[in-house]
């Protein structure tokens, strides 16, 4: 062992073979990007990279406290878009953008308490729970927009939230704040102790006097926040709210930017900023496919691929 | 005659742990063998050497008179051994007669035979004495009937050597006569069987001869009608008394702490009532499978509801409690110490902190420093060998990772401390270090409740002791016992109550 | 009484909704409306059929739509482009659902990555695989295969009968084959199955299998019956084949329920609430909030039945 070190260690630490799968894509991801598009290092560029990440990163963060207390919640981006209409058609109805913006934090909120509650205090399968959930945030949202879009909203919200202090994008500030903030509840709090306790092995938890049932159902509230602040964030970029930012394939990319930065779904293991990097990740590879010519579904191949890939190794270390 | 199935010198190491030493085991057709040790004594390894589970580092295993090597459980089932484990595998949706051809069903056009398969569960069960519907779920039977279902199922192979782990722990007395009577048959087919059990009385009802082990190797055979309970004890459990006692036979005890009346969660627990005083050590004697530790889960309402009464010692004397205010005011080493007692992934310091967090952290964060503090002081204190309190717990030896169990209850300041086999599978000094240790909270006033299987050790630290029988509270005796009035409350006759 | 309203709780109900939309609108329960129901249940009967066999191991198939989609765009591609007979092609899909299923079967066996993950993982890639193949066209079955998709016996849409031989040929397998009771088996207690040396990696890889073949058989029925495939094939309809699976009372932790009244009965209420709201004009979309409460109401009360004792701690 190496000398003392007052660092806490929030779960076990990588292994060689996976922290080097990881970089070699990485640094191969990189590399690919500067041969295909020299700009793509610009700082514009990246900023505005980190722009179109923001919705992901935020998601990402709440799926890693999910499934660091060793759940999952497939319906964030469902959520996100119900929260996003729901805040909207407050907003466009009373033209109070604070008003709309609570709205859109207390749905979240609301829906992840109840995922939380079904499966904290009801004992159902995290999984199922929040399939269930995530069909019916996305009915709801459909049904009170007729499937449309939303772009109604008062013209003080897109200029709070499209404005650039400092040069910085409002969305980025968003995201890394919310980065930071999630990073110190799990790292530096009495619940955030709890968590990786719980999801590390729930019954040593209890004997350990960790409220189980309760920390379960403050994670799956958080994430659902957060999924309310991420629709604040889409809301604002994209100039309306839909039913549709919210498909399927959004809570993929959430689940593997999980995954690549390291979280494992076997839950007690991840880092929050790890996460967001995966958002950034795959984002980013996102980009690069398409600089390459890639095709768009390929690219959903790849990213299929890359999750059982990731999680089959995650398996075999938990075994051995 | 040779025996139908000889182990001999039989060695298996899991890592560094000797699980079985130097094993030897003999059966003959038409005989029962018991197989009896303490806890840890490597009768199920030497079990799962014989079913084919693990691979033996050295040794013979023989078959009438044949060497015979198993690559795994197949190899063992065809060599006609069969296993009836005490774990039920039995499937609670489906039928008796399913469960008992699970993996073997007769068929005809490929669909399963239901006819000839009942008529064939309803032979092997008659065999057993068991009148049960082999055409209902096995979910509406008795623990006693689902057990005559598994080894319903371990006789269809027709095995010439047939394996009971603890088969009665959880049984009726009924069931139990039942299932020696069902033993008996199966004796007289010739059968030879190899019957484990911690509950000695029915040893001697069932067995022929007796197979004692001690710390993974064979000590003693013995016929059991040339032997008795106290001798096969003293056997199971080596010499005792070699260490003397740390502490003092006259201790005045403090008020009581807890008080249990009438717990009952049944199978598990029947009827437990006990007072547990500040400042003494009760030592639970009992042997395992005897329900220790149930009754101490029980009343910390662990395992699901159980019935009764819990008082506790609040501010003003006694007031009743619920398990949940148990569990808040104890510190409770399991003997599950890397399952339930430990983060193995986590530090050594963030397992100290975690019962503790409430007092550590300010404003809702933890306060590094003063974790770091508290790790440092009890690593000094209770001499932990650690690297630095960063130190991940799973890679810490077993006494160094009890060591930090009782560390992270000692910052709690219990006023009760419940240690389940605290020293199992520590060395010498790491015991002595835990002992020690139990023995001085007491002197500070902790009301302590000590289970052990090694007599030797309550012996050592226990005030009081709390006799457990058959899943009972069976009575208490004071610290002066001797070793023979324990081993003797072992095997009196249990006072049913009415 | 509480346990006798949550055990048949959704025969009831099932038997109110055809009371309530049969007092809104009387033509609800003509016997064209009534055929309707059952012909546009086909899809759905089948794909769950092969999940149902998944949930009795204990475990999910959430690939199923995506398969059905992939194995049918193969079919569609070879028709459209290669001239193939619509047999051919249909016979190319059902390979292409054994191949998909096979290697969810690997993933989760060989690779033993969680089921959930593994399959939400082929999900994804799957529809990916299946929009290049169509390059995400919307391709036009021919006439033939329309035609076979409404060719009605009678007042009986054959399809119906194929989807109620397959759903009873899935019964019968799961409840008087060695095989089957294995699955049940597996369901129960996995550990308990490999103690006593069932074949568990075997049948859990088989019954991905034929999950991947009933999920492709499924998107070629759906297919047939609109007469073209579009990118919306079989979306949605691994959720909605678990609903249909857990509304029908087939217990998501492994091992309990019948396979053809579950899958029947299930079904039956999904689709008897959409077309239900359809006849009485409500807003279509108002379907997919309702189908999710039901999916909630039914674990809950799965979890309710399962663990009520646990529930006062």
């Amino acid at each position: 062992m190496t000398s003392p070190a007052p660092e806490r260690v929030t779960g076990p630490a990588l292994p060689g073979a996976q922290v080097l799968i990881r970089v070699a894509v990485f640094v191969g991801v990189l590399v690919g990007i500067w041969l295909l598009s020299p700009v793509f290092f610009r700082p514009s560029n990246l900023m505005n990279v980190l722009v179109q990440a923001s919705m992901l990163g935020i998601l990402a963060l709440g799926m890693t406290v999910v499934m660091v207390g060793g759940g999952i919640d497939l319906s964030l981006p469902a959520n996100m878009a119900l929260s996003g209409i729901l805040g909207s058609m407050v907003m466009a109805a009373t033209g109070s953008v604070g008003l709309g913006c609570g709205v859109m934090l207390a749905t979240g909120t609301c829906i992840g308490a109840l995922n939380g509650a079904a499966v904290a205090y009801l004992r159902m399968i995290p999984f199922v729970v929040t399939l269930a959930m995530m069909t019916m945030a996305g009915g709801m949202s459909v049904w009170v927009t007729n499937s449309t879009s939303i772009s109604t909203q008062p013209e003080p919200f897109f200029t709070l939230f499209l404005s650039r202090p400092f040069g910085v994008p409002v969305a980025v500030l968003i995201l890394l704040v919310a980065g930071g903030v999630v990073q110190a509840v799990l790292g530096l709090t009495r619940f955030g102790w709890q968590v990786y306790a719980v999801g590390t092995n729930p019954a040593a938890a209890r004997i350990s006097r960790v409220p189980v049932a309760r920390v379960l159902f403050q994670t799956y509230a958080l994430a659902g926040f957060l999924a309310g602040l991420a629709a604040i964030v889409v809301t604002a970029r994209l100039g309306s709210a839909s039913a549709n930012v919210g498909n399927d394939s959004v809570i993929l990319d959430v689940v593997t930017a999980c995954v690549i930065g390291g979280v494992s779904i076997y839950g007690g293991v991840g880092r929050p900023l790890a996460a967001l990097a995966g958002a950034v990740f795959v984002l980013v590879l996102g980009n690069v496919l398409n600089l390459m010519g890639v095709s768009f579904f390929i690219g959903l191949m790849l990213k299929g691929a890359i999750i059982i890939g990731l999680v089959a190794l995650d398996g075999a270390r938990g075994r051995a | 005659m040779t025996p139908l199935l000889t182990m001999e010198g039989l060695r298996k190491a899991y890592g560094t742990v000797q699980a079985v030493s130097d094993g030897h085991l003999t059966a003959r057709s038409g005989e029962v063998m018991a197989l009896l040790g303490a806890n840890g004594a490597g009768k199920s390894t030497m079990m799962n050497l014989l079913g084919g589970l693990v691979r033996p580092d050295a040794g013979q295993i023989s078959i009438a008179g044949e060497a015979v090597s198993f690559a795994g459980p197949t190899d063992a089932i065809r060599a006609g051994i069969a296993f009836v484990q005490q774990e039920l595998s039995v499937f609670a949706s489906m039928t008796v007669a399913e469960n008992i051809f699970a993996g073997d069903f007769p068929t005809r056009g490929g669909r399963i035979d239901r006819v000839a398969m009942q008529d064939r569960a309803r032979v092997l069960l008659a065999q057993l004495g068991a009148r049960i519907d082999v055409g209902g779920p096995v979910e509406r039977l008795s623990t006693g009937e689902r057990q005559m279902v598994e080894i319903a199922r371990a006789l269809r192979r027709k095995p010439r050597i047939l394996i009971f782990d603890e088969p009665t722990s959880s049984l009726s007395a009924p069931e139990k006569a039942r299932l020696h009577a069902a033993i008996r048959d199966l004796k007289a087919q010739g059968v030879a069987i190899i019957y484990i059990s911690h509950f000695i009385s029915e040893v001697f009802d069932i067995a022929d001869r007796i197979t004692v082990m001690r710390n993974g190797a064979t000590v003693a055979e013995r016929q059991a009608s040339q032997t008795d309970q106290p001798e096969v004890v003293r056997l199971m459990l080596g010499d005792i008394g070699a260490a003397g006692r740390i502490v003092a036979d006259d201790v005045t005890p403090g008020p009581v702490a807890l008080q249990v009346v009438g717990l009952t969660a049944p199978p598990r627990i029947r009827e437990a009532s006990f007072e547990l005083h500040l400042g003494e050590i009760l030592g639970v004697w009992g042997l395992l499978g005897s329900g220790r530790t149930e009754l101490v889960r029980g009343v910390l309402g662990l395992d699901g509801p159980v019935a009764g009464r819990i008082a506790l010692r609040g501010q003003g004397g006694l007031a009743p409690a619920s398990p949940r205010d148990l569990r808040a005011a104890t510190a409770f080493v399991t003997e599950d110490r890397r399952g339930e007692g430990l983060l193995l992934p986590f530090s050594v310091s963030d397992n100290i902190a975690l019962p503790n967090l409430d007092t550590l952290s300010r404003g809702g964060v933890v306060q590094r420093v003063r974790v770091r503090d508290l790790a440092l002081d009890l690593i000094g204190k209770l001499s932990i060998k650690v690297s630095g309190p960063a130190q991940r717990a799973g890679t810490l030896s077993g006494g160094n990772q009890q060591k930090v169990v009782l560390a992270k209850w000692l910052a709690s300041t219990p006023t009760i401390l419940i240690l389940d086999e605290p020293t199992r599978g520590l060395d010498l000094a790491a015991k002595d270090d835990i002992l020690r240790l139990a023995v001085d909270l007491a002197a500070k006033g902790v009301a302590v409740l000590l289970i052990s299987s090694e007599l030797e050790e309550l012996m050592r630290v226990s005030h009081r002791y709390l006799i457990v029988r058959e899943r009972r509270v069976a009575g208490t005796l004071p610290g002066t016992a001797t070793e023979a009035d324990l081993i003797a409350a072992l095997s009196a006759p249990v006072a049913v109550p009415a | 009484m509480m346990r006798t309203v949550l055990n048949n709780g959704f025969p009831i109900l099932l038997a109110a909704l055809v009371v309530l939309f049969g007092v809104l609108s009387p033509s609800f329960l003509s016997l064209a409306n009534i055929m309707g129901i059952l012909h546009a249940m086909v899809p759905i009967v089948v794909v769950a059929s092969g999940m149902a066999l998944v949930v009795m191991l204990g475990k999910l198939d959430i690939s199923v739509g995506a398969i059905g989609f992939a194995g049918m765009s193969m079919a569609a591609v070879l028709i459209d482009g290669q001239g193939w007979s619509p047999l051919a092609a249909s016979g190319v899909a059902l390979l292409v659902g054994a191949a998909l299923g096979a290697l969810n079967g690997f993933v989760v066996v060989v690779l033993r990555v969680n089921p959930l993950i593994a399959t939400l993982g082929t999900m994804i890639a799957f529809r990916g695989l299946a929009l290049q193949i169509t390059d995400s066209r919307v391709v036009v079955l021919p006439d033939a295969m329309r035609n076979f998709g409404n060719w009605t016996l009678g007042p009986v849409f054959f399809d119906v009968i194929l989807a109620g031989a397959v759903l009873t040929i899935v019964h019968l397998i799961h409840r008087e084959t060695p095989f089957g009771r294995t699955v049940t088996a597996i369901g129960n207690d996995e550990a308990a199955a490999r103690r006593i040396g069932l074949p568990v990696g075997r049948t859990v890889f088989v019954c991905f299998v034929a999950s991947g073949i009933l999920g492709a058989l499924g998107g070629i029925l759906g297919a047939a019956q609109v007469g073209a495939v579009t990118t919306f094939l079989g979306k949605g309809m691994e959720f909605t084949a678990v609903a249909v699976v857990v509304v029908g009372g087939i217990s998501l932790f492994g091992g309990r329920g019948s396979v053809f009244w579950g899958v029947l009965l299930g079904a039956l209420t999904f689709e008897i609430i959409r077309a239900g709201l359809n006849h009485v004009g409500a807003n279509p979309y108002f379907y997919q909030l309702i189908g999710g409460g039901i999916i909630f109401v039914a674990m809950y009360a799965a979890a309710l039945k399962a663990q009520g004792s646990r529930l006062s701690d």
